[in-house]
This record gives structure tokens, sequence and C-alpha cells, in this order.
């Protein structure tokens, strides 16, 4: 991606409730182009800022968001990039509790 | 070798609209490296949208971010619309345009408000908002509201124009054109604002393209890259040319800026006479399923929406890729290097918006 000068849009995180999907769009010339991939919650994944630095940004917001710790990230917020101190960690993360109530809305 | 010192830049400063710290290191008045710390107006969008049933959604997506709401919501209503197939009317997509592209003036301008007051022409800011202040007017006769409109809805929309109010806008724009084109000199020219503007913060093409920037600052950097080049509602339609500066300079992203308020205004006349009759809204029924990527110009930028469902009502995932979230990257590549004094010119000119950031 990083030859052919594809733009890193975002990086996207989705909840599977067994592991966690995420997605890395590109722009290239305009085209969206996207790469899947799955990581499990409790394993460290490679980060990417060492290629792209701008995403940084998103994975310190997904190990914010969903507690899925990057490997040589940096800056690494520590997971305090959005959220302060004392507020709830993980808060994306799909909770028991709401899987019943989704299962409810139906 | 001079000693540094770090500087804690925000998140209140007189020229930060919003609260951004930027925590800066300095040798002397240069500046070697910048930090950013977010999450002061972090909200939980992201996870509100996720309890909330989909059409809601419409007025939480709008209160993403407090100039460019209508965009907010017309991409999500065309997120949803595709996922559950619905045809929107030739007026209604018309009229959404119209809408974009006046937010797209009253935000354009209000940044060259901010713009003239952070190199301190105080007179040149009142200019540009006083000609802001009518196309408030055009929106809250036509939305009801003065920013947050809620016009947009999914099918359609929720507001119409009659054909007065229709020849009305059309001088209406036209006198705005006027205004502005008064004050336009003096952004091009002033010796002021050049001497501020011309030669700093540059951003390169290659830096632009890596970092990822989007909108004004990457087209302000040579690339012609606008997401309204995609053709998405009427713009096929408009022969729409992204405006592009090569220089990469506060004062091109200035340049490109200015251009854009023009362009914008002529796109809004454009549509106003095209402006086909018919139906604005169509009734939708169906289930929600799959996942939709939808990016749309802003401006400050090209946005991306993601949105995942799997159930009936609520959504699986939404997630907002905003302008600013992108230019942050390349804001922290143009400041080291530049002097102190520079740093409220060169972050406003990325035209920072952070509770979009944050949501």
């Amino acid at each position: 991606m990083w030859d052919k000068k594809c733009r890193l849009v975002t990086v996207t995180c989705v909840d599977l409730i067994d592991n966690l999907e995420l997605t890395y769009s590109f722009d290239h010339n305009l085209e969206l182009v996207h790469l899947r991939v799955k990581a499990e919650k409790d394993r460290p994944f490679p980060s990417i800022s060492g290629i792209y630095w701008a995403a940084f940004l998103a994975e310190n917001e997904i190990q914010d968001q969903f507690g899925l710790r990057f490997e040589n990230l940096h800056p690494d917020y520590q997971g305090f990039l959005l959220l302060s101190r004392d507020a709830p960690r993980t808060p994306m993360l799909r909770q028991v509790e709401e899987r019943g109530l989704n299962e409810d809305a139906v | 070798m001079p000693s540094r010192t770090v500087i804690p830049f925000g998140p209140q400063h007189p020229v930060f609209p919003e609260p951004l710290q930027l925590t800066l290191t300095v040798e002397d008045e240069k500046v070697v490296e910048a930090v950013p710390s977010l999450g002061y107006v972090h909200r939980g969008l992201e996870k509100g949208a996720e309890l909330n049933d989909f059409v809601k959604n419409i007025y939480l997506a709008e209160r993403v971010c407090g100039i460019c709401s209508f965009m907010h919501s017309w991409t999500y209503c065309s997120c949803i619309e595709e996922l559950l197939n619905i045809e929107v009317p030739p007026r209604a997509e018309y009229l959404r345009l119209i809408f974009a592209e006046l937010s797209r003036v009253h935000s354009h301008l209000l940044w060259l408000g901010l713009y003239a007051d952070a190199f301190g022409l105080e007179s040149l800011f009142m200019q540009c908002w006083r000609v802001r202040e009518r196309s408030l007017d055009m929106q809250e006769a036509a939305g009801g509201g003065r920013v947050i409109l809620s016009a947009c809805t999914i099918g359609g929309m929720r507001r119409n124009l009659d054909e007065d109010m229709r020849r009305a806008f059309i001088k209406e724009v036209a006198e705005i054109r006027r205004d502005f084109e008064r004050l336009v000199p003096v952004f091009l020219n002033d010796y002021s604002i050049k001497k501020r503007t011309v030669g700093v913060g540059v951003l390169s093409k290659e830096d632009a393209q890596s970092l990822g920037a989007v909108g004004p600052t990457l087209r302000a950097s040579g690339v012609r890259s606008d997401a309204r080049m995609l053709g998405y509602g009427p713009y096929k339609e408009m022969d729409f040319e992204p405006v592009v500066e090569e220089d990469g300079d506060c004062y091109a992203r200035g340049v490109v800026r200015v251009k854009e308020v023009l362009q914008a205004l002529d796109l809004i006349t454009r549509a106003l006479e095209r402006l086909p009759e018919g139906e604005i809204k169509v009734n939708f029924r169906g289930r929600l399923k799959g996942e939709v990527f939808k990016r749309m110009e802003q401006p400050r930028g090209e946005m991306l929406y993601y949105v995942r469902a799997s159930r009936n009502k609520n959504l699986d995932r939404f997630r907002i890729r905003t302008p600013t979230f992108a230019n942050i990257p390349p804001l922290l590549k143009m400041l080291p290097g530049c002097d102190l004094s520079d740093v409220p010119v060169i972050t406003l000119s990325i035209d920072p918006c952070i509770s979009c950031t944050e949501r």
C-alpha cells in the first residue's frame, strides 16, 4: 500500500464478541481499498504506525475504546487518548448484558 | 546548545475556538516537537449511536459538529438509504446539495474570520462574519434553524423550497457573492497577511499524501483530490472541478478556501436554477442488513462513515472518521521548525474542529 502511494483513510474496529475485526481503509486515486484482519482480544497486535505514522491516532483510539494493545505504537497514549483516567475502560466492547438487550430488539 | 522549554499550548487559548492541547517543545523561539492531547470534549457518540434506534441517529449524527451538521446528516442518511435500497427523489438530492454548499459557505467564512483574527485583523474578522450572517439567514429561512437544521431525513428531505423562496435565494446568493468579492483582494494581496502566511507551515505534496491529509489542507499541497469528484448526489451533473494550489503553505490553504466559497456560491446558484420538480421524500421499509462505507466532502475535508447493521433497529457499529482527525498528523509535521508566534496561524490553517475529532 505504501509503495503504491495509497493514502491511509482510517482504521475501523468492530467487536465480533469472540475477536475484533480491523478494517484498514486506503484511498488510491479516489478509490477505497480495504484490508480486513481479525485480531484476538487479549494478544497485542502489530501497529502500522511505523509505516503510516498517521495511523497512530486511529490505533490509539482503538486502544482506548476496545482495549486492544498495539505493539510498537508511537506515540502511545496507553489507552488515555480520549478517555480520562476516571472514565470506564473499553467502552465500545460489547457487554454481556447488552448482548441480551440486542437479542430482545430483533 | 540552546536550552529546551516545554510549553503547554491550549486547551484554553485565545485563538482556539475549541479545546485542543499541544505540548510544544521549544528551543529559544523555534518549535522542535509538538504532541497533541485530546479528550476534552469526547462524548461517546459512536457508542450512543449503537444504543439508539437508527432513525434517531440522524439527530445524533447532526450533533457531531456544530458547523457542518448538515453534511453529517446527509452522509448518515445516504448510508442508511444504501442499506435499505432507497432511491431518493432528484429534487431532494438537489436540495441537499444546496444546503450542503450553504454550510460550506458559512463554514469557510467562519474560518476566514477566525484566520484573520489569528493574525490580528479584527475588522476583517467582522467583515467575514457579517457576510456569513446572510448565509445563516438563508439556512434559517429554508431549514428552520441557523446551524442545526434537521432538514435531512432517510428517504429525502423534510423541508422544501417554494418558488418565491427559490427566486429570493438566487438573488441573495448573488448579493453574498458581491459582498464577499470585496473581501477577496484582501485575502489574496494584503501585505500583512502575506507576511504572516507565505512560506509558513509548508506541507509538501508527498507528506500531505503519506500523512493522510484531507480537504483544503491536501489540495493546497497540490493534490487533486476531493470527495465531491466521486460524483455522489447531483455533483455528477455539476461538472465539478476541485480547487488546487501548489505551495502547501498557510497562504495556499487560505486561497483554496477563498476560492471554494466562490465555487460553492456558483454551485448553489446552478442547483437553484436547475432544481427539478417533484416529490422530496419517499417512504421506506425493510430490514437493515449489511455494511457500508461512505465518503463525502465536508468543508474541512473528506469524511468517512462506516455503518454496519445486522439487527432490525439498532446499528452494530457506527464509525465516523472526521476530517480534522485526519489532519492532525499533517499539523504535527508542519509545526516543527516554525516560530512560536506562528503556531496559532498554522494550527488554525487546518481548520481544527475538535468536537468532530473526538465525537
